[in-house]
């Protein structure tokens, strides 16, 4: 179990050591992240009114779009120099390259949602301190990489993969995307815990679900 | 009977969108028929070949 | 195909196509028209068998990508590669004809409501299905990746049926079933869901036959190229 974790632990910091030293896809992601929300300002009216009702709709458009371009690296990474095989050649379990991989994706879209979010509350006046926004972020992104990392290995031994990646990965994580729009929209209005409940518990579902199955399943995308 | 239009129109689509898939298997065969036709000959042309060739060669060893 | 299956086949053509008279003349002529929504709601006699087949067509999706991981026999993924194309077929028509009667009885084309909403992403999901079936060219490769689409595709429909039932519903699905629908009126429904289903193995035997001509004549190309 220890040595499970130490493998996973080790993929992970793979992957953040070469993001770290490169610098490749954070930066930009969250430079796209942010236009999509200022885009958004033009394509509504920039009333208070309008911009109360669609800021949630905004923020998670923008975040499952940046949220794509980062999955689309997540495998693209190891695509250079047959790096996935290189990978798979080790003695360990693809569930547990698959775990290394889901953290690593986690931690940069949750990066990148940490920074947008601050000045997306700005940009529209909102309060800043929403400790239950941050956990709705933390629910939806583990929706988003849990689906998205199987999905990206996936789309990875395909063609026309950057494609390919949001037209499989979007359909799946409606409900993530419904439950954290609607739960967002409950949290600017300050309405109470109760109300958002059933939300909350929906994305929890979707989690545990995907994070089952795609374990279960991660072998037979990356075998062969 | 004021909203019939909208009844013809979708039995109309079902049964365009069935008989259109219906078609499309049906070109599909037609056209793997033809390949297999091709093949079949193809094989027969070259085992006739190879048959001929054999006797001829055996004649000339005689 | 041998004899005996050639004419298993054509027995379940014959039956299929007399089950589809059957049912025609059932919605057009044997059953009454309903006294609230008019002549219209006769496109419910099959816009349901659609929807409820098309349901079923990606739950054998689902079930033969199961067995294909684990037996690994060609043969499934076949049958599930058919079944999503006639589920796909299906649920277009499911929402073609649901538009269609929502146009007529509501007034609007489409609205956001939570069978439409699932139905359009569980079309959606499908699609993206044929479409990856269709980009991977190695057929193990094909077999393998659709088949965990397969399954991760349809594991997502009670959860996407439930945020979208939260969500928003308008759908008239409890109204029919709650009395209004006289017992003339539930035989046609079930000898029209009869009727698809049957239209159903029919579509899905025939594409799973082509399938497998295809890959034969495929194979015996590649060691003629050898």
């Amino acid at each position: 179990m220890r040595g499970s974790l130490s493998k996973v632990l080790a993929i992970f910091w793979k992957d953040i050591l070469l993001e770290i030293r490169t610098k490749e896809s954070v930066t930009a992601i969250l430079v796209f992240a942010l236009l999509v929300l200022v885009i958004f300002n033009f394509a509504f009216e920039p009333e208070t009114a309008t911009m109360n009702l669609v800021a949630p709709g905004i923020l998670w458009v923008a975040f499952t779009f940046a949220g794509v371009l980062g999955l689309n690296r997540v495998f693209a990474i190891e695509r250079e120099n047959s790096r996935l095989a290189g990978l798979l050649l080790c003695p360990i379990d693809p569930m547990l390259i698959y775990w290394g991989k889901l953290l690593g994706s986690f931690t940069f879209m949750f990066a990148i949602e940490i920074i947008v979010t601050p000045i997306f509350l700005v940009l529209l006046n909102l309060p800043l301190f929403l400790p239950r926004l941050l956990l709705i972020i933390v629910l939806a992104t583990l929706g988003f990489t849990s689906v998205g990392t199987l999905f990206s290995a996936l789309a990875n031994n395909i063609r026309a993969r950057d494609i390919m990646l949001p037209i499989l990965f979007l359909p799946i994580v409606v409900p993530v995307i419904i439950a954290a729009v609607e739960a967002t929209a409950l949290v600017l209005q300050s309405s109470p815990w109760g109300d958002m409940m059933t939300w909350l518990q929906i994305m929890i579902a979707f989690d545990i679900i995907y994070l089952v199955v795609a374990t279960l399943v991660f072998q037979y995308v990356v075998e062969g | 009977m004021e909203n019939s239009g909208y009844l013809f129109a979708a039995y109309t689509i079902i049964w365009a969108v069935v008989f259109g898939y219906v078609f499309f298997l049906y070109y599909k065969q037609r056209k793997l028929r033809r390949q297999m036709g091709l093949l079949e000959d193809s094989i027969g042309k070259r085992q006739n070949r190879n048959g001929s060739e054999a006797s001829t060669e055996s004649n000339h060893g005689e | 195909m041998d004899a005996k299956g050639a004419l298993k086949h054509y027995a379940l053509v014959g039956l299929g196509f007399a089950l589809m008279v059957a049912a025609l003349y059932m919605v057009f002529i044997y059953v009454p028209t309903d006294k609230n929504t008019g002549a219209v709601q006769r496109i419910f006699y099959f816009h349901v068998p659609l929807a409820w087949i098309g349901f079923l067509a990606f739950f054998v999706v689902f079930v033969c990508s199961i067995l294909y991981l684990t037996k690994r026999d060609v043969r499934w993924d076949t049958i599930a590669s058919a079944s999503a194309e006639v589920g796909v077929v299906f649920t277009s028509l499911v929402l073609i004809t649901g538009s269609v009667w929502a146009k007529a009885a509501w007034g609007i084309w489409w609205t956001w409501d939570a069978r439409l909403t699932a139905t359009l992403v569980l079309w959606f999901t499908y699609v993206a299905y044929l479409l990856v079936r269709h980009y991977v060219t190695e057929d193990s490769q094909r077999a393998r990746l659709s088949a965990v689409l397969g399954i991760v595709g349809f594991i997502d429909v009670p959860v996407v049926a439930l945020a979208v039932m939260l969500w928003r519903t308008q759908h008239p699905g409890a109204i029919i079933f709650e009395g209004g629908l006289v017992p003339s009126m539930l035989f046609t429904l079930i000898v029209c869901i009869v009727a698809f289903t049957v239209l159903y193995f029919v579509l899905v035997a025939q594409s799973t036959r082509l399938k497998n001509m295809e890959a034969d004549i495929r194979n015996i190309k590649d060691i003629r190229m050898d």
